[in-house]
């Protein structure tokens, strides 16, 4: 499948010996993962860390008497005891109600389709390029100090179960995170933030010196901004923080483990209930082509899809595990996702995005007398029915034109309110996947996001007075 | 030999220093969601890294695979000369400082053991307000580490550690309430009982919803609600200093804060999970004192940033996972307490707020101290009371300019939360509805 050596010899019989140790659960998976990554970081100007790990491990999920036992481990001997520690952990916790959809065995195996693949370039080129990027900064007048940052992260993983599925696949993913520093009025550090990424090829991180000259440009820019003003305004989103919107406002409540046993939850994500205008479309779907959430299978062995989550302004759609599925009688949608072999899968997002709608950028600032515009993601979080997002570059709006740049943009509100707020939606779509989504304990999980330009009306901007 | 010997073997002839650090975990956790018990876990993780350094510069590399040592010491060996300036020494000896931080009853907590507090925990609480519903996980990790160097020098430790947390949560249409309690520490105790009594006294408080409208006002922030701190975190560490990054960098003697604020970090406090004998590059474990009566006395130090700066280390090289080198970072940062218990804090307010729960504390800007985050759990006080919950509040300023300018006071009863600390009463704080 791929010039990696086969993860340990003979697999599928070890792993079909270890099932058989099994027979009395009513499933079980054994997950193996074999990690390596790269980690490059130069600080100012010099080299702070340059960090090579390579790992292996594994874990088993049994589901015994509608309860599950899990066990994760990094030696790869004796599998059948895994099993049958991971039962013995299922029936610590007695008799429980968990069910499970059945599933169509699959057998598949999902090479990576790399462009250029990182590991074929020596270290010593990568890192000339990021320190080429880095020492631009350093030479930058009015860059007080800054940070290069490049990251590749590649897997295989091969997931086995007791009904009869076995699914090897890969991903890849390189990241450069680029961050500048500049003095504001009050001599303190502002940062301004360039991504540059990638799941399939490396040659687009060499040549991005304009990009970077231009993100010093920005610090510097950015740092001497007001800062913004708290209020209600209306408020225009670049595509990128509308898809860290989306993600974080809407993509949460979407994952049904919370709901699937919540009665009251249920009431209100009623399928039907009316979320926002006509124009509002949401999907999430790992077939999204070669971004962050991008698999053919979830970690369940579900084939991933594209679920509309709302369609025309109207509850349509959630995401599911086996379990969560099984339990509101609804179908699996492949997102059942584990950061690593140390975690069970749980109900995750995939590329979540607000579909594209009939409006362009100019129609959408044109009318606003003073309002905000709010450009890239800055960190969000969600307590289900509040978010807040930070934007990492504001400007104002007046009269119909963008002004002068702001600085400490950050939104929250009620999800429902601000759904029913969003009046336009323009036709340019972009995705992202700079991001690593984090739920519970499990962080970073990478996740693609995307969406237009979005104007959300009324919408609560914080700041001091 | 172990696998320590034979790295330290293999890569001690071809190298002018090396360290090896072994880890070894095996932890007992079980979750509830929706008040049932969904999953029970048994997790064991081992793995080895090594630091070589040829002509000045460090090798590193770290695997879970121990099968091919010739393969990790050929892998640091290959990438020293790319690799980073370290301009410290590994120790000739370790020292380890005299902590208790391996608890046996901990230890010896099974799955059975978990299962039990769990199920009791949730039951508990669902007796305790029966409309709310209860998501909560338990979780027990027994640390096994070794470090060892070219000069001879070898120490290993055992510790244990226990956390988890219950969150308690009541949903209507219009007014969704999370509300959660947790705590870690190197000893199992009484924890999954104090966040039942948190949960229940709080979610009752809570019930009641009022308004409050926009302004500036007295603000007593919780440990809890002190997460966007984080910036105070980057202007106290050496790494930040020699990189122009921290605004103290030349401040030491001076005053930073209020008088009232004294900040230490502390590595031998056992009520919290960072406390051990010795570092992750084995250096003592200590207590420093970073803010004094709000003067500025120094900073967190590793060996490559304490032999920059002409000090010794603070026993703060810390590896932020098993692939990651040593640098220094927060044992646990602590905030000294003052006099007053909460109650009395609320009680000496006439007109204000007290946070509990903030979100988008990582949105804030990491260097400058501003932040604008969301009150997720806050509730108003007139004349000394609790009157209610109020909804939907951000609330904005900067860190620094806080701890410089809006103390009023520190708070009596510290816990873990983001700092290890009590909660602080402010004045002036912008609270936006």
């Amino acid at each position: 499948m791929s010039k990696d050596v086969a993860l340990v010899p003979d697999l599928r019989e070890r792993l079909d010996e270890a099932l058989r140790a099994g027979a009395d659960a009513t499933e079980v998976e054994i997950r193996l993962e074999e990690i390596d990554s790269l980690n490059i970081t130069y600080q100012k100007e010099s080299l702070e860390s340059l960090n090579k790990g390579v790992g292996m491990g594994g874990c088993v999920r049994a589901l015994v008497d509608g309860s599950w036992g899990f066990c994760s481990f990094n030696s790869l001997e004796n599998l059948p005891s895994r099993v049958e520690q991971a039962i013995a952990i299922a029936k610590a916790l007695g008799p429980g109600s968990v069910k499970i959809t059945e599933q169509e065995p699959v057998v598949d195996s999902v090479p990576l389709d790399l462009k250029k693949d990182p590991r074929d370039v020596p270290i010593s080129e990568i890192l000339g390029t990021v320190k080429g990027y880095n020492d631009i900064l350093v030479k930058h007048d009015g860059i007080a100090s800054n940070y290069t940052i490049y990251r590749h992260f590649h897997y295989r993983r091969v997931l086995a179960n007791k009904t009869g599925s076995f699914i090897e696949q890969e991903k890849m993913r390189m990241t450069l995170m680029v961050m500048a520093m500049a003095m504001d009025p009050d001599g303190m550090m502002q940062d301004s933030r360039e991504f540059v990424n990638s799941l399939t090829d490396y040659s687009v991180l060499p040549g991005k010196e304009e990009l970077i000259e231009k993100l010093a440009a920005t610090a510097i820019e950015t740092a001497k901004a007001p800062k913004v003003k708290a209020g209600t305004y209306p408020v225009v989103v670049d595509p990128m923080l509308t898809g860290t919107f989306v993600h974080e406002a809407f993509g949460h409540l979407s994952e049904a483990d919370f709901v699937h046993e919540n009665p009251d939850w249920q009431k209100i994500l009623t399928m039907g209930r009316k979320m926002g205008r006509p124009i509002l479309n949401i999907t999430d779907g790992g077939t999204v082509p070669d971004e962050g959430g991008s698999m053919k299978y979830d970690d369940e062995g579900t084939p991933t899809g594209l679920t509309y989550l709302v369609k025309e302004g109207i509850l349509n759609g959630r995401l599911h595990s086996r379990e969560t599925a099984e339990a509101l009688n609804e179908e699996p949608t492949g997102n059942a996702r584990a950061v690593s072999y140390r975690f069970p899968p749980i109900v995750r997002m995939t590329n979540t995005s607000i579909e594209p709608g009939p409006h362009s950028f100019e129609d959408m600032i044109s009318d606003i007398k003073y309002g905000i515009y709010a450009v890239r993601p800055h960190g969000g979080q969600t307590s289900l029915e509040q978010f807040t997002f930070g934007a990492d570059q504001g400007f104002e709006i007046v009269d119909g034109k963008i002004g002068q740049r702001l600085r400490n943009v950050s939104i929250s509100g009620n999800l429902f309110k601000t759904l029913e707020n969003i009046d336009m939606i323009s036709d340019d779509r972009s995705f992202e996947s700079v991001g690593g989504c984090g739920k519970g304990e499990q962080a970073p999980l990478p996740v693609g996001t995307g969406g237009p330009h979005i104007r959300i009306q009324d919408c609560v901007v914080g700041g001091e007075s | 030999m172990s696998i320590i010997e034979q790295l330290l073997e293999k890569a001690k002839a071809r190298t002018d220093a090396a360290e090896v650090f072994y880890t070894q975990s095996e932890a007992t956790a079980a979750a509830w969601a929706s008040d049932r018990l969904k999953i029970a876990e048994g997790k064991e993780s081992s793995g080895v890294a090594l630091r070589v350094m040829v002509d000045g510069k460090m090798g590193f590399f770290a695997t879970t695979k121990m099968d091919d040592p010739d393969m990790i010491v050929d892998t640091a060996i290959e990438l020293a000369p790319l690799g980073t300036e370290f301009a410290g020494e590994f120790p000739d000896s370790y020292d380890p400082a005299d902590v208790d931080a391996y608890d046996e009853p901990t230890a010896q907590a099974g799955p059975d053991k978990i299962v039990e507090t769990g199920n009791k925990m949730v039951a508990d609480a669902k007796s305790g307000k029966s409309d709310a519903m209860y998501d909560g996980k338990l979780d027990r990790t027994i640390i096994r580490a070794e470090i060892a160097n070219s000069k001879g020098a070898h120490s290993e430790f055992r510790k244990t550690i226990f956390e988890g947390y219950l969150s308690g949560s009541v949903t209507r249409e219009g007014d969704v309430l999370i509300i959660w309690d947790f705590d870690a520490s190197t000893k199992m105790g009484d924890q999954p009982s104090d966040w039942v009594k948190w949960n229940v006294e709080t979610l009752n408080a809570a019930s009641n919803v009022v308004s409050l409208p926009s302004g500036d006002y007295k603000c007593i922030l919780t440990p809890k609600a002190l997460d966007m701190f984080g910036p105070l975190q980057m202007a106290l560490n050496a790494r930040n200093v020699l990189k122009d990054m921290s605004p103290f960098g030349d401040k030491v003697g001076e005053q930073v804060f209020d008088p009232r604020i004294n900040l230490v970090d502390d590595g031998l406090n056992a009520l919290t999970p960072s406390a051990q004998p010795i570092d992750d590059e084995g250096v003592t474990m200590q207590k420093t004192t970073l803010i004094e009566n709000g003067v500025l006395k120094g900073f967190i130090h590793d060996l490559h940033t304490s032999a920059k700066m002409g000090v010794a280390s603070t026993g703060n090289g810390m590896r932020g996972g098993l692939s990651a080198t040593p640098r220094a970072g927060f044992t646990t940062l602590t905030l000294m307490p003052g006099d007053k218990s909460l109650d009395e804090l609320v009680a000496s307010v006439d007109k204000g707020v007290l946070i509990d729960q903030i979100m988008g504390a990582h949105q804030a800007s990491p260097f400058s101290g501003d932040f604008s985050v969301s009150v997720s759990l806050g509730f108003v006080i007139e004349n000394g009371k609790i009157v209610g919950r109020f909804k939907d509040g951000m609330m904005a300023g900067n860190v620094f300019r806080m701890m410089k300018d809006k103390v009023i006071e520190t708070g009596s009863e510290q816990r873990l939360a983001h700092m290890y600390a009590p909660p602080v009463l402010f004045d002036g704080i912008t609270i936006a509805t």
